[in-house]
C-alpha cells in the first residue's frame, strides 16, 4: 500500500519551569492509504502530542524540536499559515479526546458544522447547510436535532456530531484521539462502528490513538506501542498480539484481564513510567524491564526491523 | 415489586448470605414538572439481591444504571427511599448512632478516583489512620503509626517512601493503594469497590486487581465490585448482576453470564465488549439502537423495551419480575433469548 503520511524522527518537548519535558523523543512511523493505524500506550507516553504535531497544533510551552512530517509529499512542518489552513480539515482532521466537550456550547450543532464548511470551502451558505444536514444524517443524527445545542445531546450523539464535523471537508486522514474514552461500552461500540463505517465510505486513513490496547486489537491494521515518549514496537496488529517481541508489549498484553483465566494471577509490570524531565540515556523502559541487559541503562536502542514489517527498539536484538 | 419468593428460593436464602436487599428504591429529587408535581430520578427502582459471605459480587451496567447508588446504600452513604437491606439479619437502613458507627467498621468503600477521594491536605499517615481515629481504635500515636506502616507494607507501598507524602506526590496506582490501605484500617469484612481501576493505566490495573484478590484471601473479605468494564468483572467476580436504568435485569454466576445471557440487554453489553477483542468474531445479532433513556421519566413496563428488538406485547405495559430460570440464574424478561 502507498504511504500517505510519514513521520520521521519527531521530537516534541514542553519547556516548563521544571525543565524540558521530552514528550515525544525521536519517533518515526508511516501511515498507509486506507489503513487504520493504532497508536497505543499509557498516559503521558506522548500519543496525543504526536496527534497534535501532525496537525501542527502544538502551542507554547510546547515546541516541535526536530523531525519531519511528510503528508502526501509535503512537509507539514514547513507549510505557511495559508497552506496550513488548506491542510487542516481538508486534508487531515481530528476528533479530539473528550470531543464531547470540543463543541461550542453556545452554538447550535448545525451551525457549527456549517461555519466550519464556510471557513474552509468556497460554497454558499445554503450548500454548506445542505452538506451539514447530509453529514449529520450519515452519522445517525436526525434532521430535527440540527437546531439543538450541544448540551441537549447525549455523550454519544455529541461524539457523532464531532465526527460529522471532522468529515465536513472531506479529509484523507482522520486522527481519532481517544474517541470513546468517556463513553459507556455499548455507546462506545456504536461510535467505533460509525468510525469504521465512515472510514470505508470516505476512503479514509485513520490514526486511532488509545490507551486501551484490547479495543485497538479488533480495529487497527497495524499498531505502534509507545512508552515514555518513544516508540517501542511497531507491527501488524495480529502479529503484535500473537508474537509480541518487546518486553513492554509482552507485559502489557499479559496484564490484560481477558488473556488469563479467572483465579490466575494477572501479570503486572512493577514500577511506574519515568519522569520525562530527566535525561534518559538508555532504554526508557529499562527500570521496569525484567529482561534487561548490562547495556540497557546506557545504550538507547534504535528501531530495528526484526521480522518483515515488525520493528522493535530493544537492546536484546541490537546488542 | 419483587418478592422474596421470586428472588430467593428457600435453600439459597439461608446459605450464609451477608446482605439481603429487598425492594430497594432510591429516588433523588430533580426539580418540578408542574406547579406541584415533583420529579424524581429513579436511580434504583425495586432491586432485590443477596450477597454471600466471601464472594465477589460484580455489578455491571452503563452510567446512570444505579450501580454506584446501590454501593452507597450498602455503605450507608445514601439512604434508600424504601426497601430493606439486611446485614446478617439486621436492617441497616434503621441503624442510628452507636450501632451505625459499629456497622461502618465492617463496611468500607474504595472509590474510582483516588485523587478526589483522598484529602489533598492530609499526609498518607493521616489518611490511613483517620478511620481508626473516628472509630476510636487508636491507643496511642506510636501504635497508630505502626499499624499504618504495616498496612502500607501490606498494600505494596514502601512505608518510608510514602508515609509522610501528600496525595499529589504519589502516582495514580500508589494513591489507589493508599485508599485500599485506608479502607482496611478498620478491619472491615465487606468492601464496596466502585470502579477501582478504571482511572489507571493497564499495567497498573493488574497490580491493583491482584492486590484486591490477595487481601480478600488474607482477610476473608467479601467484595461488591462495581464496574462498567466487563473484562475486569469477568476476571474478578463470582456472580455478576446486570443493571439497566435502576433495575436488575439479570444475575448469574460470572462465567455462566459471560457465556449465556438471556436478557437482550446483557447480550448487547457482552457483545459490545467482546467485539473489541482480537479477531473477536462479533456475533452479528443486533447493534443496539439508541442510548439509555432518562431515569427521571423511565419507560413504562420493561425499562429496556424501547430499544429491544425482541419485545412482545406485554413489554410496554407490564414490568417483568426477576425470577430464577436455572439454578442460581435470575432473569427479568418476558421474551428471553
Amino acid at each position: 500500500m502507498e504511504t500517505l503520511l510519514e513521520v520521521k524522527d519527531l521530537s516534541v518537548s514542553y519547556f516548563t519551569r521544571r525543565g524540558e519535558i521530552k514528550a515525544v523523543d525521536g519517533v518515526s512511523f508511516d501511515v498507509r492509504r486506507g489503513e487504520v493505524f493504532g497508536v497505543a500506550g499509557e498516559s503521558a507516553c506522548g500519543k496525543s502530542t504526536i496527534a497534535m504535531s501532525i496537525l501542527r497544533l502544538i502551542r507554547p510551552p510546547g515546541r516541535i524540536k526536530d523531525g519531519e512530517i511528510i503528508f502526501d509529499g509535503t512537509n507539514v512542518l514547513q507549510m505557511s499559515q495559508e497552506e496550513l489552513r488548506h491542510f487542516r480539515w481538508k486534508k487531515a482532521s481530528m476528533v479530539f479526546q473528550g470531543a464531547m466537550n470540543s463543541l461550542n456550547p453556545v452554538h447550535r450543532i448545525g451551525s457549527q458544522i456549517t461555519e466550519a464548511i464556510l471557513i474552509h470551502d468556497d460554497v454558499s451558505r445554503r450548500e454548506a447547510l445542505k452538506r451539514a444536514e447530509e453529514l449529520l444524517t450519515l452519522v445517525g443524527i436526525e434532521r430535527s436535532r440540527l437546531k439543538d445545542y450541544p448540551h441537549q445531546l447525549s455523550g454519544g450523539m455529541r461524539q457523532r456530531a464531532v465526527i460529522a464535523m471532522a468529515l465536513a471537508l472531506n479529509p484523507k486522514l482522520l486522527i481519532a484521539d481517544e474517541p470513546t474514552t468517556a463513553l459507556d461500552v455499548v455507546v462506545q461500540r456504536q461510535v467505533l462502528d460509525l468510525l469504521m463505517d465512515m472510514k470505508r465510505r470516505f476512503d479514509l486513513s485513520l490514526i486511532f490513538i488509545s490507551h486501551d490496547i484490547s479495543t485497538m486489537a479488533g480495529l487497527s491494521d497495524r499498531m505502534a506501542i509507545m512508552y515514555a515518549g518513544r516508540l517501542m514496537e511497531l507491527a501488524d496488529t495480529k502479529e503484535l498480539f500473537s508474537s509480541p517481541l518487546h518486553p513492554y508489549t509482552r507485559g502489557l498484553i499479559k496484564s490484560l484481564t481477558g488473556f488469563v483465566h479467572k483465579g490466575e494471577r494477572l501479570w503486572s509490570i512493577a514500577g511506574s513510567p519515568p519522569d520525562l524531565d530527566a535525561e534518559i540515556p538508555g532504554c526508557s523502559f529499562e527500570p521496569r524491564c525484567q529482561e534487561g541487559l548490562d547495556q540497557c541503562p546506557s545504550n538507547r536502542p534504535g528501531l530495528v526491523e526484526v521480522e518483515p514489517h515488525h520493528y522493535i527498539a530493544c537492546n536484546k536484538v541490537t546488542c | 415489586m419483587l418478592t422474596a419468593m421470586a428472588l430467593s428460593p428457600p435453600d439459597a436464602l439461608h446459605e450464609s448470605s451477608m446482605f439481603e436487599a429487598e425492594g430497594l428504591e432510591v429516588y433523588f429529587p430533580a426539580g418540578r414538572s408542574g406547579l406541584f408535581a415533583r420529579k424524581y430520578v429513579h436511580a434504583v427502582d425495586g432491586v432485590s439481591f443477596l450477597i454471600r459471605e466471601g464472594e465477589v459480587f460484580g455489578l455491571v451496567g452503563e452510567s446512570g444504571s444505579g450501580k454506584t447508588t446501590i454501593g452507597r446504600v450498602l455503605c450507608r452513604l445514601t439512604s434508600p427511599t424504601s426497601g430493606t437491606v439486611l446485614f446478617e439479619g439486621k436492617d441497616i437502613t434503621k441503624l442510628r448512632g452507636e450501632s451505625l458507627k459499629k456497622y461502618r467498621r465492617q463496611v468500607q468503600m474504595i472509590f474510582q478516583d483516588p485523587y478526589e477521594s483522598l484529602n489533598p491536605y492530609s499526609t498518607v499517615l493521616d489518611a490511613v489512620t483517620f478511620p481508626m481515629r473516628v472509630q476510636g481504635l487508636i491507643e496511642n500515636r506510636n501504635r497508630a503509626t505502626r499499624d499504618c506502616e504495616e498496612l502500607l507494607d501490606r498494600v505494596g507501598l514502601r512505608r518510608h517512601d510514602v508515609m509522610n507524602k501528600y496525595p499529589h506526590e504519589l502516582s495514580g496506582g500508589e494513591r489507589q493503594r493508599v485508599s485500599i490501605a485506608r479502607a482496611l484500617a478498620v478491619r472491615p469484612r465487606f468492601i464496596v469497590a466502585d470502579e477501582p481501576v478504571s482511572m489507571l493505566d493497564i499495567s497498573i490495573q493488574a497490580g491493583i486487581l491482584n492486590l484486591m484478590m490477595d487481601l480478600k484471601k488474607e482477610y476473608g473479605l467479601t467484595y461488591m465490585l462495581i464496574t462498567h468494564d466487563l473484562r475486569v468483572t469477568q476476571y474478578m467476580s463470582d456472580r455478576i448482576a446486570v443493571m439497566y436504568l435502576g433495575k436488575l435485569v439479570e444475575l448469574a454466576p460470572g462465567e455462566e453470564l459471560m457465556e449465556h445471557q438471556f436478557h437482550p440487554y446483557s447480550q448487547l453489553l457482552v457483545s459490545s465488549a467482546a467485539s473489541f477483542e482480537l479477531g473477536g468474531e462479533r456475533k452479528e445479532t443486533w447493534s443496539g439502537k439508541g442510548e439509555i433513556p432518562s431515569a427521571i421519566d423511565p419507560p413504562s413496563g420493561c425499562r429496556f423495551h424501547p430499544r429491544c428488538p425482541f419485545r412482545v406485547e406485554q413489554c410496554d405495559r407490564e414490568e417483568p419480575q426477576l425470577r430464577m430460570i436455572r439454578p442460581d440464574h435470575y432473569l427479568s424478561c418476558f421474551n428471553p433469548q
